[in-house]
């Protein structure tokens, strides 16, 4: 069953889907969505209501596939197995994404971190180098979303944590070494660098 | 943007205050205000009442007495003239009630409803409650509840019932004008009054223009327990996104509760005073005021030097 909430305003979404849920047994609703805002009111209402969701992203549309019941043919979504398959590694080398305007770039980092959680294959390590190294240690937005993430590998590298002085403040993953965030990028099947 | 200047401007937008401040003399002062609506409640007449209270909050905020008022109307020509009427007719009672004059108004043709009222007060003991002059130690002090942004997000979802439609809907008309003559008699530091950028994005103006932080105590906030649940469901207002998002590098949230976090940015209609007052008669004023008909009203934090954050969320 598909519902169409594109152009549809707060609460509507969510609305739309709670309806269509409560029209079926069990199967899948495909929720169809052209706002981020719109997005996480209703995978919060997926959420709330013990449901797994699939989300995926297109040209700035989002669908989200929710489960209901348990003899659907998809699959049901398992956060704790989206590693599987490719050995990606998503290196960050700085603490903005983008040049130009670093206060900009920053707020793009926040809201990149905080949706990784919402892929559909998350990266098998992350890895913190340079500027980067703030955003698993004193930036409050970034930690809490990486300390959400299961079974991913995060580290940070020891000289740049030295170097900003942020050695005792590292509050999610491990501290690492440059050999090591070599070895991780050579050996990777994929690297996504911001 | 070039603007005329005048010095007998006394508080103008620069400090994002509640409302213009323009002396006539010595200790008289006049105070000018707009707020314009959505519909936030079905019942036309009750949503008319909401938006004088809203509008004449911003006044109470700066410590005035309201005089005269003019409504804006925007209205859906296929929407029957009755429902307009008692939209006028709900105001009109509210601004009876206090004495205050409807002067005249205007109206604009929209697709969809929208009402508010331009409003004018005055203050002639010289006293004008600004936003700004907070300082490190003093208490924090909220009267009403958190969560109004969402409650009515979920009568537009139609999933709110009888209780809680009538319950936020008494939240929403419970006027600010009895406490705005209650925090006069205090040495009050700071008063605002919480409205579209939610708690955190008023606090955050007050801290920003006093030159210091604000930390709360997230625990002691009120909150409106059915706001909560709604929040986990999703049904959260696009301004409570967009109020975060604006405030993102400004804050920090100790507590790990996504939702409760929302709801510091839920955008209120009509919500109530948030006052700073000397630690020492934070405790007399929060008596005070409850025994003002303000039930909810607590210490919900206190004013500290600068760190990083303007606001820290224990």
């Amino acid at each position: 069953m598909q519902v169409d909430a594109r152009g549809k305003e707060c609460p509507k979404p969510v609305v739309m889907t709670k309806k269509a849920l409560d029209s079926v047994e069990e199967g899948v609703v495909t929720v169809l969505l052209d706002s981020e805002i719109s997005r996480d009111n209703v995978l919060k209402f997926a959420q709330s209501q013990g449901l797994s969701a699939d989300v995926s992203e297109n040209n700035g549309e989002f669908t989200i596939e929710i489960t209901k019941g348990f003899t659907c043919a998809a699959p049901a979504a398992d956060h704790s197995e989206k590693t599987k398959g490719k050995n990606v590694v998503l290196y960050v080398g700085s603490e903005s994404i983008g040049s130009g305007d670093c206060d900009l770039g920053k707020k793009l980092m926040d809201n990149f971190i905080s949706n990784i959680e919402n892929m559909e294959q998350l990266p098998f390590s992350i890895i913190f180098v340079n500027s980067g190294v703030f955003l698993s240690t004193s930036n409050e937005n970034t930690v809490n979303s990486l300390q959400k993430l299961d079974k991913v590998e995060i580290i940070s590298c020891g000289t740049c944590l030295e170097y900003f002085n942020l050695e005792d403040d590292l509050r999610v993953g491990e501290i690492t070494d440059a050999y090591t965030v070599m070895k991780k990028l050579f050996d990777a099947d994929k690297v996504i660098r911001l | 943007m070039n603007v005329y200047k005048d010095d007998n401007l006394l508080v103008g937008f620069e400090t994002s205050d509640d409302a213009g401040v323009y002396k006539i003399d010595e200790n008289k002062c006049l105070v000018q205000s707009i707020d314009v609506i959505t519909p936030v409640v079905d019942d036309p007449y009750n949503f008319g009442r909401i938006a004088a209270v809203n509008s004449l909050s911003d006044l109470y905020a700066m410590g005035s007495k309201p005089l005269t008022a003019m409504t804006l109307l925007m209205y859906n020509c296929d929407i029957a003239g009755s429902v307009m009427h008692e939209i006028m007719q709900g105001a009109c009672d509210e601004l009876g009630k206090i004495g205050c004059v409807l002067v005249g108004g205007h109206t604009l043709e929209d697709n969809e409803v929208k009402f508010g009222l331009s409003v004018t007060g005055m203050i002639d003991d010289g006293k004008i409650l600004k936003n700004n002059g907070l300082k490190p130690g003093d208490a924090l002090i909220y009267t009403k509840s958190l969560g109004i942004g969402v409650i009515t997000t979920a009568i537009k979802g139609e999933m709110a019932t009888e209780d809680e439609i009538s319950d936020v809907t008494d939240l929403m008309l419970l006027s600010n004008a009895k406490a705005s003559e209650i925090i006069k008699n205090y040495p009050v530091t700071a008063c605002t009054d919480i409205t579209g950028y939610g708690l955190a994005g008023h606090a955050l103006e007050m801290a920003k223009f006093s030159g210091c932080g604000i930390k709360f105590f997230t625990e002691k906030i009120p909150i409106i327990g059915s706001a909560l649940n709604y929040a986990e469901m999703g049904i959260i207002p696009a301004g409570a996104y967009n109020n975060k998002y604006f405030l993102a590098h400004h804050y920090s949230f100790g507590d790990d509760n996504k939702n409760k976090e929302m709801l510091m940015f839920d955008p209120q209609t009509s919500g109530g005073l948030f006052i700073g007052v000397d630690r020492m008669n934070a405790d007399k004023l929060v008596d005070d005021l409850k025994r003002g008909g303000y039930k909810a009203t607590c210490v919900i934090g206190e004013a500290v030097d600068l760190t990083d954050h303007y606001l820290v969320f224990e």
